[in-house]
């Protein structure tokens, strides 16, 4: 019934993260032979050299500081009750963004760091903060930064219901939308280290480790849904809800993809 | 006596001009609807017709678009229609409103025939499997 209830059709002993994280590697070494964890950091700078020179200048005095040290402010300002924000995450919240998003097996599904941070709030008393924008997006901020350089970790249990959400991530990544038909893969993999526009393709492999991003268009550190949203916008489709279930399995499963890399959030870029 | 006359004539040719704009302007700003319909060559029965068909049209268009974000399928470009046909019913323009939703609609069935589509055979590229 799960399995229906999140569009799956796949049996959960037909789905193989392991597998498929495997042969997702074995294309984009055999895509990029030379490249490194650092190289696929790099993503799009890789294919810009004066864009590689700006994102160098920038990240001397990264526009995202600002956000981190508001984030910790934040994040260590204690709720009305008198509790804080550590009371209700592993490790006091310092170190743990690098293998978010989790699933949760009390209620079944998978759970962004977002979401823990605004269960958080709601079992102190306090209301829900917005997902895209504002303090929520320094707070994650902020973590993302306890978090630099620890290698991507986003782990699928064994767990029919947490295959299953895997697969339906799977299935928004690779599913094609809009009048144009696109999907994630036809940039970020076929395309990769093309152009569309003005705009050089990163890997898929790579991207998810660089946010939450400060992103120049935005004037603003953002999540990574926050991301996908505008891209969908971008190809004419309308995104499914952000912070939704579709959504949160899509960032389950493309966060994976860059499992093992070193955590380099939060980052700049166009 | 002349200069009297020459003013009342002076006086009475502007108010001619002026009530000759104040009627244009009325019916530029307020008789949008009947001019609309008026210049539609419908009237009575034959334009609430057309108002009909238009609002049915737009209500179809609108079940199709619901249809495709059911399946979170939708396309933008589709609610910019239906949003440009809403206005264009609202301010009496229902030939415009009913080619708007026809338009809409189509492409509401088409983004479910897609979103259909990829639910039921999705699969990564070769590549990738």
């Amino acid at each position: 019934m799960l399995l229906l209830d999140i569009g799956c059709t796949a049996a959960a002993a037909d789905v193989d993260p392991d597998a498929d994280l495997k042969a997702y590697r074995a294309y984009f070494k055999e895509r990029f032979p030379h490249y490194g964890p650092e190289e696929f950091n790099l993503g799009m700078y890789n294919y810009n050299d004066d864009k590689r020179a700006q994102w160098e200048a920038i990240m001397e005095f990264p526009p995202f500081g600002m956000a981190v040290d508001r984030g910790e402010q934040l994040f260590n300002t204690p709720f009305n009750n008198g509790k804080t924000y550590a009371g209700c995450l592993d490790q006091g919240g310092i170190g743990i963004a690098h293998s978010y998003p989790r699933f949760d097996s009390k209620t079944g599904k998978v759970k962004t760091l977002s979401m823990e941070i605004n269960d958080c709030r709601k079992k102190n008393g306090e209301k829900p903060l917005k997902l895209l924008k504002g303090d929520l997006t320094k707070i994650l901020a902020y973590l993302a930064e306890t978090s630099r350089g620890k290698p991507i970790s986003i782990t699928v249990p064994d767990d029919p219901r947490a295959l299953a959400a895997y697969e339906d991530g799977k299935r928004n990544y690779f599913t094609r939308r809009g009048p144009w038909g696109f999907a994630c893969f036809n940039c970020h993999w076929e395309s990769a280290g093309k152009r569309i526009g003005p705009s050089e393709l990163s890997p898929a492999m790579g991207q998810a480790s660089n946010f939450p991003s400060y992103r120049s268009k935005w004037g603003a550190v953002g999540p990574i849904q926050r991301r996908y949203k505008g891209c969908m916008l971008n190809y004419g489709a309308k995104p499914p809800k952000v912070g939704g279930t579709s959504m949160n399995n899509l960032e389950y499963f493309h966060r994976r993809l860059s499992n093992g890399l070193p955590s380099n959030a939060p980052n700049n870029r166009p | 006596m002349a200069s009297g006359n020459l003013e009342m004539k002076t006086v009475l040719f502007f108010l001619v001009i002026l009530s000759m704009f104040a009627s244009t302007g009325c019916s530029l700003l307020t008789g949008d609807v009947r001019q609309t319909e008026e210049n539609s060559g419908l009237t009575g029965k034959a334009a609430e017709q057309t108002r009909e068909e238009a609002r049915q049209s737009l209500e179809a268009a609108m079940a199709a678009q619901n249809r495709a974000d059911s399946l979170e399928g939708g396309w933008i470009s589709t609610d910019k229609l239906i949003n440009k046909a809403k206005a264009a019913l609202a301010r009496g323009d229902h030939a415009l409103a009913l080619k708007l939703a026809k338009k809409a609609k189509v492409e509401a069935e088409l983004a479910y025939k897609q979103a259909k589509h990829e639910r039921d055979h999705w699969l990564p590229p070769p590549y990738a499997r």
